[in-house]
């Protein structure tokens, strides 16, 4: 409608509007209306920004019965529709992972599973088996009957020295571009501080077995015949714990 | 409404707000606000008492809000969109407690056709309670619409930026709000 049809309408009801004009007229605060308020005023504390005042003060809320339902409804819909998301956090907080690679994480899980007894037999006379040796890092990989293959690299660093990422057989190319990434990430924070240190490659489990968190234990003797208990992600193939142990087989 | 006559308030309104000065604020709003605020709350809500009582609120709904005013709208319309709100929550408050509306609507119905009897259009003093009566009977928006534009003398634009909608619709509301009136005074008379 433009301003003069507005117009035209007010002319048509302009009796109304000039009572419309005067409604107020005779209506004035009482003389004790500023004091009344300023009193209130100082009951209140120091008005601060609200984080969240701005979703309030748009006219959304002020505007018609429909628009207001269409805008619940609609952040309903957004609520819901994040829902996703929301798990995606919780999940990643659970399995300690990024949000970014809970898919390669869940498919290293399902490739332990897998293949959990094929990564006890790690045999490095095994035809299946080849490392590839430098001054600090060892990579060692391991194919296992189904196909899979578990990646092993190794550094010289003892606190967490090893991690282990499977490659499955049916590999994807998302996840093939991921497996640099997992691997490099590993050694990010450690490679300065070990680096006159020799790694030294796995040659045995001993034994192996999953633990109620769903994270992997297992005894392994190196090269020069020390054994250790390793603690592992399953889902990041990372060893989060490492202790020097008896060489035997009791895990 | 002489918005000219508030211009020095709304000057020292922005000044103090910007000085985060906050009280300061409140005083020249409330300074010179509270005849135009007080009369728009009486007249949504038809009682002289309840609109004091919500015109109060107004201001300090503003006063809390005032952190978050950035001078975008004017003062008047920030301020107004405050009142509308207010006045709107609460006549929903009074509908959802009694029926008070309706009675008074029913008092001020009666107040009228006590009134000598006169052709519509002929006295003013009964042309304004016939509009009041109106007014009461319309719904809670289009009350609002009517009294901000008209009563209170705020242009189409800034009712446009309160409600959140186009000039073009505000425009058209009117139209659709004058119309009504005046059907549910010809009802009544």
């Amino acid at each position: 409608m433009t301003p003069d049809e507005l117009n035209a309408h007010e002319e048509a009801n302009r009796e109304l509007v000039e009572a419309l004009r005067r409604v107020s007229q005779d209506t004035s605060a009482p003389p004790e209306f500023f004091q009344r308020v300023m009193a209130r005023a100082d009951q209140l504390s120091v008005p601060r920004r609200q984080l969240w005042g701005w979703l309030w003060q748009t006219p959304l809320w002020s505007t018609s019965a429909g628009l207001r339902l269409a805008g619940a409804a609609l952040f309903v819909l957004a609520i819901i529709g994040a829902i996703p998301q929301y798990m995606a956090w919780i999940n990643a907080y659970v399995m300690g992972v990024p949000t970014d690679t809970i898919y390669q994480a869940r498919v290293q899980e399902q490739l332990w599973k897998k293949n959990f007894t094929c990564a006890t037999q790690i045999d490095h006379t095994s035809s299946n088996y080849a490392a590839i040796m430098g001054e600090d890092i060892v990579v060692v990989t391991w194919a296992c009957p189904s196909g899979d293959v578990l990646v092993t690299v190794e550094s010289s660093n003892e606190r967490a020295s090893r991690r282990s990422v499977w490659v499955p057989l049916d590999v994807r190319q998302p996840f093939t571009q991921q497996l640099p990434r997992l691997l490099l990430s590993a050694y990010a924070d450690e490679g300065e501080q070990f680096a006159n240190k020799r790694a030294e490659p796995m040659v045995e489990v001993l034994c192996q077995r999953w633990l109620p968190n769903r994270f992997i234990k297992r005894r392994i003797q190196l090269a020069d015949g020390d054994c250790f208990d390793e603690i592992i992600n399953p889902r990041t193939g990372q060893v989060v714990q490492r202790q020097k142990a008896p060489c035997d087989r009791g895990c | 409404m002489k918005w000219e006559q508030l211009r020095p308030y709304d000057e020292t309104v922005r000044h103090t707000l910007a000085a985060r000065d906050f009280r300061g604020a409140l005083e020249a709003l409330v300074r010179g606000y509270q005849h135009v605020v007080v009369g728009f709350c009486t007249n949504m809500l038809g009682d002289t008492t309840q609109g004091e009582e919500v015109a109060q609120e107004v201001f300090l709904s503003a006063y809390r809000a005032m952190p978050g005013f950035r001078g975008q709208a004017s003062v008047r319309t920030w301020l107004f969109a405050i009142a509308r709100k207010q006045c709107l929550k609460a006549l929903r408050d009074r509908g959802r407690r009694s029926r008070l509306e309706h009675d008074q609507q029913q008092t001020i119905a009666s107040t009228v056709h006590r009134q000598p009897p006169a052709a519509e259009g002929e006295d003013p003093e009964v042309k304004l309670q016939l509009v009041k009566q109106g007014l009461s009977q319309l719904d809670k928006a289009q009350r609002a619409l009517l009294m901000m534009h008209y009563d209170t003398g705020l242009p189409v634009a800034e009712i446009a930026h309160i409600l959140g909608i186009s000039p073009v619709s505000v425009r058209r509301r009117l139209a659709r709000a004058l119309q009504r009136l005046r059907e549910v005074i010809r009802y009544d008379a």
